[in-house]
């Protein structure tokens, strides 16, 4: 019996030291070989991924992305459902959340991390995104904005940043021989200027929802407002906002520069008027990009969003991914939102549907450097900003605003009214 | 000396009359599924409409009484969304039924091809609301809908209109997107109502001389009148709750011109604002069950009797 013992024991000896060596070997060939870096997650795992699309291109992209990752993954499987638009994939997760049936990865845009965050339903990913060897091919103005607030852990993986541009439509200014706009004056001035009813309207108004409102946003930070500071005070009803959106909302109800239309009008509405030149310029990300470049070639143009102060701001939204504190296997889920974030997904999903990549390595490709949106929003890296989504009630305001927009824009409220209403849903009050 | 007779024990208590549980025991799974699926959701929206739950802060909610009921009383959309829901039942309603009673009548003569047509006339029905709307948005589009296309073309428009952003215009486009979508259910339950109708009462209103109009008051009418009081109820319950094609084609705009309060209560919702939901959802159906109760009284008194 004893020596049966013994020899088990040196056995286990010998066994261990091969292994050992085995280890180390094995270790020594994969640091060689990047690629082939042992997966974290050693059981079947099987992860549930919620985001949205903008459209059915948009869609496949995301499932092309999800099988590719099943399919290089020998533990963890994901099942993708992306059949919502933005702002309904997130009440989706947040319902399933309370639910208690919700998934265990989401994307997200950087407007709603905080509020993910503040609900607890975001788990961050400081604990792995530190551990990752490609974390350095991450701005410091995006890992800044992965944490949302300086005091927080890193959030959310970014696979892309959405800058806003003014489109503008060349052959238009040229005929009218005025320059792209530099200044809200400018760009006003430049949209009486290029209308002539009904066959052209200076701008594109949106009239629906709160991405009616975004695009002012740029120029009330221009103009000096902070929507809400750092103190936690609110001044978006100050007279220097309240001057911005008369502006805006006058280049619809004075000016008749904005087509008739706008209250109702959204996304399709809008580049339809782009895309038929019977409007002449529009502010939107550079997502609508590639298909303005298809429909309307060198007519369609881009320059900063104008400036109503000294410096310009250029709105610029962080989208990607997040792990739910309900994810039961995080490490696996951060190995899904890795390969999402590998240059084939995170190109296909970013540049290729008009978005930039945050990450250095990206950025430097030819088909980022060469694009001319892209080129834009670049020249205007450090005029970057975004509004304060970590103020604890933006997501309030965000919510509830819309209805409000198209009750300024028919006059039913003064611009006046709009903002108060706007700046009491920004201090919680309603 | 005590006279009174000591009778057994049976004679002084009461017969207990034996229940028989049997129809109870039948009963049960249904009363079940009742409370289930109608009295504990319907229990617990009117609880929660007495808190401030939210879906963001779930498992948190505070009981706070009337305050949601206070909060409706001094909030103007929830104010004028009674109006607005009132408008839009009344419209659709009415106007549903004047045109599902002439195409009930029309299905109901003799001609040929009528199964063909009756099937065809359910097309409006199947097709999902959402979709229906979607064609009515494109159709009514102020820059490149067909609608303006044709006034303009005809002379009837100098210019193109913005119809969805009018308050009034964009009312009536919904409300006759909804009337063509609804319409075909009104009138195919209206013409299996005028298929009872015994042929004997029309041959002899033929042999007095009755004219057409004389044998609809006289007979066709009084036939269909308790369908019709039974419709007029339900459908004015399912407009009132109705939600999807005046969403999908306004978001309740332009503003909160169209905010029915079943709008304004699955808006809410999409804000989380579950409590407050609720409490608009309850006081809704409160409206409708009053409502109902009296229509029902008064039908079961004037009609059925």
């Amino acid at each position: 019996m004893k020596k049966e013992k013994t020899e088990t024991n040196v056995v286990s000896r010998r066994h261990t030291l091969g292994l050992m060596a085995m280890a180390a070997g094995t270790a020594a060939i994969a640091s060689t070989l990047p690629g082939l870096a042992a997966p974290a997650v050693r059981k079947k795992v099987e992860l549930a991924y919620w985001t949205w699309a903008d459209n059915p291109n948009h869609q496949q992209r995301i499932m092309e992305a999800v099988k590719q990752f099943n399919q290089s993954s020998e533990f963890v499987t994901v099942t993708a459902d992306a059949s919502s638009v933005t702002m309904e994939a997130r009440q989706k997760v947040i319902v399933a959340y309370a639910a208690g049936v919700a998934p265990d990865i989401s994307g997200t845009v950087q407007t709603h991390v905080q509020d993910w965050y503040n609900q607890g339903i975001l788990h961050p990913v400081d604990e792995f995104f530190t551990q990752w060897d490609e974390q350095n091919d991450y701005f410091d103005s995006v890992k800044a904005g992965m944490r949302v607030k300086p005091d927080q852990p890193l959030l959310f993986l970014p696979l892309s940043v959405l800058p806003y541009v003014l489109y503008y439509r060349a052959d238009l200014f040229d005929k009218a021989g005025l320059a792209p706009p530099d200044t809200y004056d400018e760009f006003i001035e430049a949209a009486r200027v290029l209308t002539d009813a009904p066959n052209v309207y200076g701008y594109a108004l949106r009239g629906l929802d709160y991405y009616a409102v975004q695009p002012i946003e740029p120029i009330h930070r221009s103009a000096g407002v902070k929507f809400v500071d750092e103190n936690g005070n609110v001044d978006f009803d100050s007279p220097e906002a309240v001057a911005v959106t008369q502006k805006w909302v006058d280049m619809f109800i004075k000016d008749k520069s904005a087509q008739p239309t706008a209250i109702n009008d959204r996304y399709p509405q809008l580049f339809a008027l782009m895309e038929e030149g019977l409007a002449a310029q529009w502010i939107y990300g550079t997502h609508a990009s590639p298909q303005m470049d298809a429909a309307l070639g060198d007519r369609i143009q881009a320059t900063r969003i104008p400036r109503a102060g000294d410096k310009p701001y250029t709105l610029a939204n962080l989208e990607g991914n997040f792990i739910t504190t309900s994810c039961s296997e995080k490490e696996a889920a951060f190995e899904f939102l890795v390969h999402m974030a590998q240059p084939e997904a995170s190109m296909s999903l970013g540049p290729n549907r008009g978005q930039m990549p945050v990450r250095r390595s990206l950025q430097q490709l030819p088909a980022v450097q060469e694009n001319r949106f892209f080129k834009v929003v670049a020249d205007e890296a450090e005029n970057w900003w975004n509004p304060p989504f970590e103020s604890e009630h933006w997501a309030n305001y965000q919510d509830k605003i819309a209805p409000y927009w198209q009750e300024a824009l028919r006059e039913a409220i003064s611009v006046q009214e709009f903002h108060d209403t706007a700046a009491g849903f920004l201090r919680g009050e309603v | 000396m005590n006279n009174a007779v000591v009778t057994p024990g049976r004679a002084m208590k009461p017969h207990r009359q034996k229940i028989d549980l049997l129809p109870y025991y039948f009963l049960a799974p249904m009363a079940a599924l009742l409370i289930f699926v109608s009295f504990y959701p319907a229990g617990y929206a009117v609880w929660l409409g007495m808190t401030d739950a939210t879906l963001l802060k779930l498992g948190q909610e505070q009981f706070t009484g009337f305050t949601n009921l206070v909060r409706m009383f001094n909030d103007k959309i929830f104010l004028h969304g009674l109006w607005r829901t009132l408008r839009w039942d009344v419209a659709v309603v009415f106007l549903e039924f004047a045109i599902a009673i002439p195409i009930a009548l029309f299905l109901n003569l003799e001609f040929r091809g009528r199964g063909f047509v009756r099937a065809s006339i359910l097309i409006p029905y199947i097709i999902p609301p959402a979709v229906t709307a979607l064609v009515w948005v494109f159709m009514f589009d102020g820059n490149f809908g067909i609608v303006n296309e044709v006034l303009v073309n005809i002379g009837v428009l100098d210019s193109y209109y913005s119809w969805l952003s009018d308050p009034t215009a964009s009312f009536w486009i919904i409300v006759f997107a909804m009337i063509w979508a609804g319409q075909p259910l009104m009138a195919i339950i209206i013409l299996a109502v005028l298929q009872t109708i015994p042929k004997e009462l029309y041959e002899a209103a033929n042999v007095d001389g009755a004219g057409q109009i004389r044998k609809f008051w006289h007979i066709t009418l009084p036939h269909i009148a308790p369908t019709l009081m039974f419709l007029l109820l339900i459908r004015t319950i399912w407009m009132s709750n109705h939600i999807d094609m005046i969403y999908v084609m306004t978001r309740g705009g332009p503003g909160f011109s169209n905010y029915t309060e079943a709008v304004y209560s699955f808006t809410l919702t999409t804000q989380f604002q579950i409590g407050y939901a609720s409490a608009v959802a309850v006081a809704l159906g409160l409206v409708l069950l009053v409502g109902a109760a009296f229509y029902v009284r008064h039908l079961a008194r004037s009609v059925l009797s």
